[in-house]
């Protein structure tokens, strides 16, 4: 009630206020200007228009009256004639730049890669982008010759480096006078506005090193425009900052993130590094089943960060034995997030080709050395995906870890153990755990597997390792604790028919 | 229409005035403008504990019932509490607005220490931190005709079980060679890490750890609340 009160006192305040105002000041004809027949206003040059924004106004044309709300301004140029910039684009008319990827570039993903490239997220591989620049106002050469002038302007690729020195990539984006080059100009899409296509970083240089340290460290990556200075007038670059990650989204777009990374010795390449990535896809994950038939189900993203990881990195002093490594610090020095359901590190290691996993861990260490041993000469999808069985699915190794019982801690074997009771592609009582609904999906008579006193469902199967010879196939058994794991709901044993359905299985 | 500066501010004059009159009208009727207007009131209560943008809930306070609600159908109109007195939000729903709250659901990651205890081993609370990101891909149901070598279980207030979900050795590593035999290790850690991502249930208060099937508890963890909200971008 009391605040109602106050309200109305307020509210009759502002009435009289306004009513004053209204009645007493407003309808003053001497306080008054107005524009009518014979009543001209004193107008300065000043109100003629300054379209292109040089400091010059449109010239005054005070000897006859003005027809509408010009003010008399003439129709003459804005501009100084004499002066180069009052007649073509430069950077520093630059307003505005948007960048996203280019067209065909998000077709030819979508096609080849199954995914749409974010155009929030750009990253040092980034294929072609496509750059709409707006201009801020028209230019003399426009209105005397009806099509755009250009400074010769270049774009670069800029960031620094950790000392702070800049380091640029540039490209001819705009030759002079307008003229259009096959591929990497801007094209008229309005008077104001421009619109092309560039390459990405990698297309420009074989090191992309510097850009891929440089977003690691969180130092901003931009587009450089700077046109050329004309006589003593200097141009003024234009800074586009590029929203960027060191996760390059590679292929697929399912909710299974596959996340690669390395942690090198020096020396050892970028393009090597996803070479060996793009073996694991396309020769592992997108080939063998049951990966291939549910590879919608997958999206694999490299991380182009070159990691340290101490006490992870399967070091060149350490045996295969003393290896150590803590899975959440792999996971969460991922540029790509945490919550990936696999990350495969490619590591510096001792040339014999190590590898580890943990049961159902996510986290896979490889030898990225191993590709370049030429005395190997395998190929590291079936490896990758044989290391996934470990990581992703909890499967065991098929083959036999001789004298397992005197070498390892018995807490070790325990729970080796335990995992098979849970349900394994190893058994204890391959005649029912490998049974479901009165039909059995593995051999019984199959032994070792990891332990000597273990049973396999099959023979040979990809978890065989390098027991395996050409066999590249996962049995039944081993399918259903995979899609246990890719579909997140339903016991292993429930797709044993699916899986055995399947080409491509054992 | 507005050809000298003295209409102009004319007009300036009467758009104050008229909004003026138009924010008391509001107020008294009880109408929200703007942002985080704090509504006088002695006690708030919110069913749904905070700024819970994916779940529904209602604030009451000075015996007034303040619903969440679809302002659109992206945006949310939140109320929540803040110092005893009830609050309210706008809020942009990544996924779109129905019901009464954003669409999507959220998680809770249960970052574990694993020690060696004895051939098995015990589990220690680190942190809880909550995600509106999909993190279904990490969660794992536990099925009892394939346990796991451990087992989360999260209960309520009442001790009574909300899901049970599957829990993994990190201490144990497998490495191996692709040699011709393969040499194969096994490794034992003393300890590791471990998240654990469950579904944010809003009933959740205690996460049991077992072995496998077991019913004996090796540790039992409290959830704090407070610690469970979940909004756009966390």
């Amino acid at each position: 009630m009391m605040m109602k009160k106050a309200n109305l006192k307020i509210l009759q305040i502002v009435f009289v206020f306004l009513a004053v105002f209204l009645l007493i000041i407003l309808p003053n004809p001497a306080s008054a200007t107005h524009l009518g027949p014979g009543s001209y206003p004193d107008r300065s040059c000043d109100f003629c228009p300054d379209a292109d924004k040089d400091g010059l106004n449109a010239s005054c044309d005070l000897s006859s009256p003005p027809p509408n709300t010009s003010y008399g301004c003439g129709y003459g140029l804005d501009c100084d004639d004499n002066n180069p910039w009052s007649q073509s684009f430069g950077s520093k008319d630059i307003a505005s730049v948007k960048v996203e990827y280019s067209p065909d570039y998000v077709v030819k993903t979508q096609t080849d890669k199954k995914f749409t490239p974010d155009s929030k997220k750009f990253n040092p591989l980034l294929g072609g982008l496509q750059v709409t620049v707006t201009f801020k106002a028209k230019k003399c050469y426009m209105v005397k010759h009806g099509s755009p002038d250009f400074t010769p302007m270049k774009v670069y690729y800029t960031t620094k480096d950790s000392s702070g020195s800049e380091i640029s990539l540039g490209l001819q984006l705009l030759a002079n006078n307008g003229s259009i080059t096959a591929s990497d100009s801007l094209v008229r899409v309005s008077d104001l506005v421009y619109r092309g296509s560039i390459p990405g970083i990698n297309s420009l240089t074989s090191n992309v090193e510097p850009y891929i340290a440089s977003v690691a460290a969180g130092r901003p990556v931009q587009l450089k425009f700077l046109g050329s200075d004309i006589g003593p007038n200097k141009d003024t670059p234009k800074y586009q900052p590029l929203p960027m990650t060191n996760c390059a989204q590679t292929y697929g777009s399912g909710r299974h993130k596959v996340v690669y990374m390395r942690s090198y010795d020096p020396g050892t390449s970028l393009p090597g590094y996803i070479a060996l990535a793009n073996q694991a896809i396309y020769n592992g994950f997108n080939v063998i089943e049951p990966f291939k038939k549910y590879q919608s189900e997958f999206s694999h993203y490299i991380d182009l960060k070159l990691q340290a990881l101490p006490g992870v990195s399967l070091s060149k002093s350490l045996s295969i034995s003393q290896l150590k490594y803590d899975a959440n610090m792999v996971r969460n020095a991922s540029s790509c997030g945490s919550k990936g359901s696999l990350y495969v590190l490619f590591d510096s290691g001792d040339g014999s080709s190590p590898r580890a996993s943990g049961l159902k861990n996510s986290v896979v260490i490889m030898d990225g050395e191993f590709l370049d041993e030429e005395e190997y000469a395998v190929d590291i999808g079936p490896i990758a995906v044989h290391e996934a069985g470990h990581a992703f699915a909890g499967l065991m190794d098929e083959y036999l870890y001789p004298n397992a019982r005197s070498r390892f801690p018995a807490s070790l074997i325990s729970y080796l153990l335990r995992a098979v009771d849970s349900g394994s592609n190893c058994s204890t009582k391959p005649s029912t755990q490998y049974s479901y609904l009165s039909r059995i999906y593995g051999r019984i008579d199959s032994v070792p597997c990891s332990l000597a006193e273990l049973s396999k469902p099959s023979a040979n199967s990809l978890m065989m390792g390098g027991y395996r010879g050409n066999e590249n196939q996962f049995n039944v058994v081993s399918c259903g604790y995979i899609l246990k794991a890719i579909k997140k709901s339903g016991t292993a044993k429930s797709y044993w028919s699916e899986c055995a359905a399947m080409s491509g299985m054992i | 229409m507005l050809k000298t500066p003295f209409d102009i501010i004319r007009a300036i004059v009467l758009v104050v005035f008229l909004a003026y009159v138009l924010s008391i009208v509001f107020s008294e009727l009880g109408v929200p403008m703007g942002f985080q207007l704090a509504q006088v009131s002695s006690g708030c209560t919110d069913s749904d504990n905070g700024r819970n943008h994916f779940t529904y809930g209602t604030v009451k306070s000075g015996g007034s019932s303040y619903n969440d609600s679809c302002y659109t159908s992206t945006y949310l109109y939140e109320n929540y509490c803040s110092s005893g007195y009830r609050k309210y939000e706008y809020v942009q729903c990544p996924k779109g607005c129905s019901s009464g709250a954003c669409i999507g659901s959220c998680y809770v990651g249960v970052t574990l220490t694993e020690s060696k205890n004895g051939d098995s081993s015990s589990f220690t609370f680190q942190s809880t931190a909550v995600t509106s990101e999909d993190a279904s891909p990490l969660v794992n149901q536990f099925y009892a005709e394939e346990p796991s070598p451990f087992r989360a279980e999260t209960l309520n207030s009442s001790k009574v079980s909300l899901g049970k979900y599957e829990l993994w050795s990190g201490r144990f590593i497998i490495a191996e060679t692709f040699s011709n035999p393969p040499q194969g290790e096994l490794i034992e850690l003393p300890s590791s890490t471990i998240d654990l991502f469950l579904p944010l249930n809003r009933n959740v208060r205690y996460l049991n750890l077992y072995q496998g099937t077991s019913t004996s508890p090796l540790s039992s963890i409290y959830l704090d609340e407070s610690k469970l909200v979940c909004g756009v971008g966390s």
